[in-house]
């Protein structure tokens, strides 16, 4: 049904209805980018005011009513943006809207992102009319009024194949280049970290502290989101922290984090290390990627993530280890994680970092590989090589992993209550017991009835 | 367990007792939680959380009758003010009624239960574990909830069902003449009955997965057959119509036994139908419970198996007119026939495939399996069907008889265009008799009400037989419970906004027109990324909806409980698992205390988890006490035209910005959330209307910005599409800019600045009803 | 058949509504109520939305939409005063004190049309022993509505048209 309002002058309707729909082959008129063309690309980048011609649309090549049906071709998008307050650093953040925008489109089918693009258009929305200068003006419609920093938005979309080809090299630059910035950033680089309370909707005293060296817990949000997200949104769930005073460099303390957890979690949390398992972790909320567990019998943290469905060798699977440390709380050695921190070089860092990890599900190990100091590789166990705490300790004496030095250790390093197995706050029945008096009394009953309603029997902590 | 200790005589050096008796009336293994405040909560424990939902959802009576005949005083007309001979008035009666029927739904589920337990426990023992398998952790949150119990066999099921019936008595006494008349606590105690009834649900699909090995929370659960042109001609065919699967199920392993799986045709109706194909994938589904009557007619059955629950009751006279011998298996559903349970197999054959008995109750379901499968054998090559679906030259020769008085039309609860299809009939065409095939519910009121004699119903379906063969769907399996992990995986996402709710089309197939129309709501969320769930009769309904493409939902979209995702929990009873995910959220993804901690879970899922449900088709008492067990996590109910019939709904208003105030958990201030969800129990007139009541239902007044935008988005959408223009409540609805979707920001913006909107400058709330729930520091208002 | 009930079984208990068979009659009740409101829904054909249009301008009377009807009204260029469910209207209705529209008194006659059977039937009834102190019913639809104080006679879909096109045309001479 053909949109009023806003894409009124555009041939096929635009909505977040359309997110879910697929093109498939038997009702693709064209497909541009893909696994079967090398040379695809769409970039996203800010320039100076006056550098962008506000409503342009160019497509260098054929537009839609000139490629013939069933091709298949390389395949290029670039926008250009400004605005006042709009930073090179934004540009990231709003190039993945992309994909949201374009799959609103009726018949616009987008995946991926960057050099990996893969588009398909619509038999009948093709014969509704639509092309690419309609699909531009959507787009750049959406981005103004998705981010209202934005001032200006230019749109070239390339379909001639040398053009395309031409063009590649210097986007996949401005990639790396943004790729390496990212990766090279250091808390200390940046005045202020990100803090978001995005899952207080569900979990209402947890907060993700999220700087460069430390991804969201969820794996959606890095620092240079956050900071776009903050500026878009100011009264949003993602604001600014002040780093304030640094506590202490090797866990990550400081003055300005731990104020504003206390605020935003209504003083359940006091302190936060951002960097350690042990002691003020960063809590955790339930939406996590991944999870540490800590086996007490070789000091070490192994980790698990949420689509590993077996057991861990501590006997427990990723939702048992999850559920001992979900929802806001700050629990020894059980810390949710990203994927994304697991490639920070300060993962852990305060608790030994990869030094400390003994044991990974098989396929996380090959996820992480390269990332993994090479000596440790062999050292960490998955559940290919150990079913057991006591195979997994064997395992680690074997690989000679850096625990087994800790190990020999007479006392533990970090004593660790058990988690999951709480000592009970009040014994049961506590209130209304009989208490038989002591000192030189003595009691006879004779005919005693006892019933008591319930008997609850509990299991002394391990 | 219950323990009894007796001493005779007791010597400490500071104690004598002689005669001591120790009773503990239950004996409870604590569990890793704390119990909270409401252990195995009395009929009115929690009258003060069902007040706080009653008074922002206030009951609006529709009395189905106006009389009361429950005593001798009566009838009473309670109509206009007046009060009856026990000084009932109307809308306690209304409010009566709804409780008998929603007692009932419980006590048919908690005696499912009960039932179940003891075959179950009769051939696996009261130790058998309970497994719903690795993903599964959280396996009974509505036990762990309500009763403090964390069953882990069997055996503890029987306390659990204890409990059960024990509330039910309760309930069902307040019934009684000159019981309970204020109609708020009478609801209260509606919703007392909806909470026990899930409890009961969840129970007995537990004991089945754990005991049959259904499967266990798979998301790739296999797909199965479907509809009246799934079977092969040739074949006996066992047909099995019910609720309580264990004869079923032992139908399934008698042929297995026999090495007849590929000789036998075994299919059912209705949930019985549901849980075989759990069991044993062969297996086929007829139809929905609107198939029954005229899958019995058409004469395809050899034999026919019922347990218990929407069968229809003249089960027996049917099966009598097309030659198929009858057996019950449960003591619920007996028909009058003899008690064969101790008798010799081989006697009950003979005597039913020799045509000398009508039918046979077999209360031990291996044995009624094992007679089923014997006399299918026997009787397919001789039985005659003496009755059948009329061919197009008797349709033709008998609508000849039509007077066109519109009887038919008057006693056809749909009001179908029955009697110019007849009169088309004697004309020739048949095209129009065929046409009404998918609207009709088979309730067969025409039949009975025609002066002519002529059956209506059969005409309808035997104008459309030919098309039978054409009747083949697909459907997903029941997959039971929803797994940990997904709760985990798509909390994050209901958070930010990404999935604008989960939809769950459920209950019976009393459609108020095609069934059709089920599908197509599920295609139009599935295509909006709904999280779509579904069971019983409207599962099956779903799967017999293919969409322009010609394709079937199964087929297109995979059983995850994820965005997009079409997850058929299973038959009735595994609607526990619907409302056990939401309050599984509450538990993994928040960290709420489980373990007897009702009103903290409910406030919990009423404010922050966007479901709705969906009753298209509803009908029955279980499907009125499956929706008060969702009202009272605070859940929304949308049901059919039919529905109305349920004599009252839970109706916000808007407009009474009053009611709309809840504590900031934070604060603990009481600050304006909203109309939402708007209602918690409404009927829609149209599929279209419900389907524009549905992302309104999903909006909870702690959505955040983006989750609100996307809600929205699809609410606008849908009403611009079904409705026409902007609705109305749409500033009620926005609370800042940021929430305004953007592909529509200009025209929403105008509208909103016409109708005199101002941004909301407080923070989004943490939402609750609870005083108790605000944080240190804040206090109540 | 005229005054029973369409649906066989469904009967009030003591009191039956009056037959309204002369247009002049039903267009001098919509005339004469000094706050008359429509409850409309989705069954109305294109020749009953055309009549019920002429009378929500010849009276003013607001017009509830229910169903997806507004759909239809907005095709013919009019636009319902609200468009809620027949449930919503019909508990509002129980309130003395709703306002259709803002400002003008609270109805005191609600005529009803094109709402399902099984919806309508138990809204009258809710209402004839909910609202009766304020408020009459009117069923203007093709199935005889016993709960209401007045209703038309079962009829078909032609002289239903053709009723209401009479009484549309009554209430325009005013």
């Amino acid at each position: 049904m053909k949109a009023e309002g806003m894409f009124s002058d555009i041939p096929v309707d635009v909505g977040v209805v359309y997110e879910g729909e697929r093109v498939r082959k038997e009702q693709m008129h064209a497909e541009f980018g893909g696994p079967h063309v090398a040379d695809k690309y769409e970039i996203l980048e800010v320039r100076p005011p006056g550098e962008v011609k506000d409503g342009e649309i160019t497509v260098i090549g054929p537009d839609i009513p000139g490629i013939p049906e069933g091709s298949s071709l390389p395949f290029g998008t670039e926008i250009t943006v400004s605005g006042e307050g709009l930073e090179p650093d934004m540009a990231a953040v709003m190039e993945r809207r992309i994909h949201d925008f374009s799959n609103w489109i009726e018949g616009y089918m987008h995946l991926n992102q960057r050099d990996a693009i893969w588009l398909r258009v619509d038999k009948r929305s093709v014969k509704k009319g639509l092309t690419f200068k309609h699909i531009g003006t959507v787009l750049a419609r959406l981005l103004k009024s998705a981010i209202p920093l934005i001032g200006a938005v230019e749109v070239t979309f390339i379909t001639d194949p040398a053009e395309v080809s031409r063009r590649i090299g210097r986007a996949r630059i401005v990639f790396e280049e943004r790729d390496a910035r990212t990766r090279g950033m250091t808390d200390e680089d940046v005045g202020v970290f990100f803090g978001c309370t995005l899952c207080q909707s569900f979990a209402p005293s947890h907060v993700c502290v999220i700087t460069p060296q430390r991804y969201a817990n969820c794996g959606a949000i890095s620092w240079i989101d956050g900071q776009a997200a903050s500026r878009v949104d100011p009264k949003g769930p993602i604001f600014e922290i002040g780093k304030g005073e640094c506590i202490d460099a090797g866990t990550g303390e400081y003055t300005g984090v731990n104020a504003v957890v206390k605020e935003k979690s209504l003083g359940n949390v006091e302190r936060v290390q951002l960097y350690s398992a042990f002691g003020y972790p960063h809590t955790s909320c339930g939406c996590f990627e991944c999870t540490t567990f800590f086996v007490p019998e070789c000091d070490g943290l192994g980790i698990v993530h949420r689509d590993y469905k077996g057991a861990t060798p501590a006997g427990l699977s990723f939702g048992a280890i999850a559920d001992s440390t979900a929802g806001g709380r700050q629990v020894d050695g059980f810390h949710g994680l990203s994927f994304e921190y697991m490639r920070s070089p300060r993962f852990l860092a305060a608790s030994g970092g990869w030094r400390r990890i003994v044991w990974l599900p098989s396929d996380l190990k090959e996820r992480m590989k390269g990332i993994i100091p090479p000596e440790l590789f062999d050292a960490i166990a998955t559940e290919k090589d150990v079913e057991t705490v006591g195979g997994l300790v064997e395992f680690l004496r074997a690989h000679r992993h850096p625990v087994v030095e800790r190990m020999k250790a007479p006392e533990p390093v970090a004593a660790v209550e058990n988690p999951g197995t709480e000592a009970p706050r009040h014994p049961a029945g506590s209130q209304n017991t009989l208490t038989i008096p002591g000192g030189s009394v003595s009691l006879t009953l004779k005919n005693v009835k006892i019933h008591a309603e319930r008997m609850i029997i509990r299991k002394k902590p391990e | 367990m219950k323990l009894k200790v007796t001493i005779d005589e007791l010597i400490t050096d500071r104690l004598r007792a002689k005669g001591v008796e120790f009773n503990i009336g239950r004996v409870i293994e604590a569990w890793e939680e704390d119990p909270g405040p409401t252990p195995m909560p009395g009929i009115a424990t929690l009258r003060s959380w069902d007040r706080a939902l009653l008074t922002k959802y206030h009951p609006f009576y529709l009395p189905f009758c106006d009389l009361c005949c429950l005593c001798t005083m009566g009838k009473c007309d309670l109509s206009g003010g007046k009060r009856g001979a026990c000084g009932i008035g109307m809308a306690a009666q209304q409010s009566r009624i709804v409780l008998l029927a929603a007692t009932m739904g419980a006590a048919t589920h908690a005696g499912h239960l009960r039932h179940l337990l003891g075959d179950l426990v009769d051939r696996f023992g009261r130790d058998q574990t309970l497994d719903l398998g690795s993903s599964v952790l959280l396996e009974a949150p509505h036990a762990r909830l309500v009763t403090g119990i964390k069953p882990k066999t069997l055996g503890d099921l029987e306390e659990i069902a204890a409990y059960c019936e024990e509330e039910i008595t309760q309930l069902l006494s307040c019934c009684h003449t000159g019981q309970e008349g204020d109609p708020l606590d009478l609801e209260s105690k509606v919703l007392h009955a909806g909470m026990i009834d899930h409890v009961a649900l969840e129970g007995s699909d537990l004991a089945q997965i754990s005991a049959y090995s259904f499967p266990k929370g798979d998301a790739e659960a296999p797909l199965v057959e479907c509809g009246p042109g799934c079977l092969a001609p040739g074949k006996p065919v066992i047909l099995v119509i019910g609720h309580n699967v264990p004869p079923a199920i032992a139908i399934a392993d008698e042929m297995h036994e026999r090495g007849l799986d590929d000789k036998i045709e075994v299919c059912g109706i209705c949930c019985t139908a549901l849980d075989l194909t759990r069991y044993n994938a062969r297996a086929k589904i007829i139809g929905a419970l609107s198939q029954q009557l005229r899958f019995i007619r058409s004469g395809v059955a050899d034999v026919i198996v019922v347990d218990e629950q929407c069968i229809r009751n003249d089960v027996l006279q049917e099966a009598m007119k097309t030659g198929a011998p009858l057996i019950v298996t449960n003591a619920k559903n007996l028909q009058g026939l003899p008690d064969r349970t101790k008798d010799d197999p081989d006697g009950i054959v003979r005597a039913l495939a020799e045509g000398k008995e009508p039918g046979a109750a077999i209360l031990d379901p291996d044995k009624a399996g094992e007679v089923a499968v014997r006399v299918a054998m026997e009787i397919a090559p001789i039985r005659k069907a003496t009755a059948g679906l009329p061919d197009r030259a008797a349709i033709l020769e008998a609508a000849k008889a039509c007077t066109g008085c519109f009887s038919c039309m008057r006693a056809c609860p749909n009001d179908r265009e029955i009697t110019a299809a007849v009169t088309a009939a004697a004309e020739g065409d048949l095209a129009p008799l065929a046409a009404l095939y998918d609207a009709c519910i088979g309730c067969d009121r025409c039949g009975g009400a025609c002066p002519a004699g002529l059956d209506p119903h059969d005409l309808i379906a035997g104008a459309y037989r030919s098309l039978f063969p054409a009747e083949r769907y697909h459907i997903r399996a029941g997959r039971g419970p929803i797994q940990d992990t997904e709760i985990r995986a798509v909390g994050g996402p209901i958070v930010m906004g990404e999935i604008p709710g989960v939809v769950a089309t459920i209950g019976c197939s009393n459609y108020p027109g095609s069934w059709n129309d089920v599908g197509s709501m599920a295609e139009e969320f599935l295509k909006r990324r709904y999280i779509v769930v579904t069971s019983g009769c409207t599962a099956i309904s779903i799967g017999m909806y293919r969409n322009e493409q010609g394709e079937g939902l199964y087929d297109l979209y995979p059983g995850r409980f994820d965005a997009g995702g079409l997850v058929n929990v299973g038959s009735c009873v595994s609607n526990a698992h619907i409302s056990g995910a939401a309050i599984k959220i509450a538990n993994i993804f928040a960290k709420r205390k489980l373990n007897s901690n009702y009103e903290e879970i409910a406030d919990y899922v009423h404010h922050r988890v966007g479901a709705v449900g969906i009753a298209w088709g509803a009908m029955s008492q279980k499907a009125a006490a499956i929706a008060a067990g969702f009202w009272r996590l605070g859940i929304p109910v949308i049901a059919g035209p039919h529905g109305a019939k349920y004599r009252r709904m839970l109706l916000g208003r808007r407009d009474r910005e009053e009611d709309w105030f809840v504590l900031d958990a934070r604060s603990g201030e009481r600050v304006y959330a909203g109309p939402v969800p708007e209602h918690l129990f409404t009927v829609a007139e149209t599929r279209e209307e419900a389907m524009v009541l549905v992302p309104k239902l999903c909006m909870r007044p702690n959505d955040t910005v983006k989750g609100r935008s996307i809600k929205l988005n699809h609410y606008l959408d849908l009403h611009r599409r079904y409705f026409g223009g902007m609705p109305e409540d749409l500033p009620l609805l926005v609370r800042t800019k940021s929430d305004i979707p953007i592909t529509m920001k200009d025209e929403v913006v105008r509208f909103l600045a016409a109708a005199g909107w101002k941004e909301s400058d407080r923070p989004i709330p943490d939402p609750t009803l609870l005083p108790r729930i605000v944080k240190r520091g804040g206090k109540p208002a | 058949m005229k005054g029973e009930a369409w649906l066989r079984a469904e009967n009030p208990a003591t009191v039956r509504a009056a037959l309204l068979e002369k247009p002049p009659v039903a267009a001098k009740l919509l005339r004469r109520a000094k706050s008359p409101v429509i409850i409309l829904g989705h069954e109305a054909s294109v020749a009953v939305l055309d009549a019920v249009v002429r009378m929500a301008r010849a009276t003013g009377a607001p017009v509830v939409a229910t169903g997806g009807i507004s759909a239809e009204l907005a095709r013919k260029g009019f636009t319902p005063s609200l468009v809620m469910s027949a449930m919503e209207a019909g508990d509002r209705l129980r309130d003395p004190s709703w306002e259709p529209v803002p400002g003008r008194s609270p109805p005191d006659y609600a005529f009803f049309l094109g709402i399902p059977y099984s919806i309508s039937s138990v809204i009258e009834a809710g209402l004839a022993s909910f609202a009766r102190g304020h408020l009459r019913m009117v069923s203007l639809d093709r199935l005889f509505h016993p709960h209401c104080d007045l209703s038309l006679p079962n009829q078909t879909r032609e002289e239903w048209e053709a009723m209401l096109a009479a009484i549309a045309r009554e209430v325009e001479k005013g």
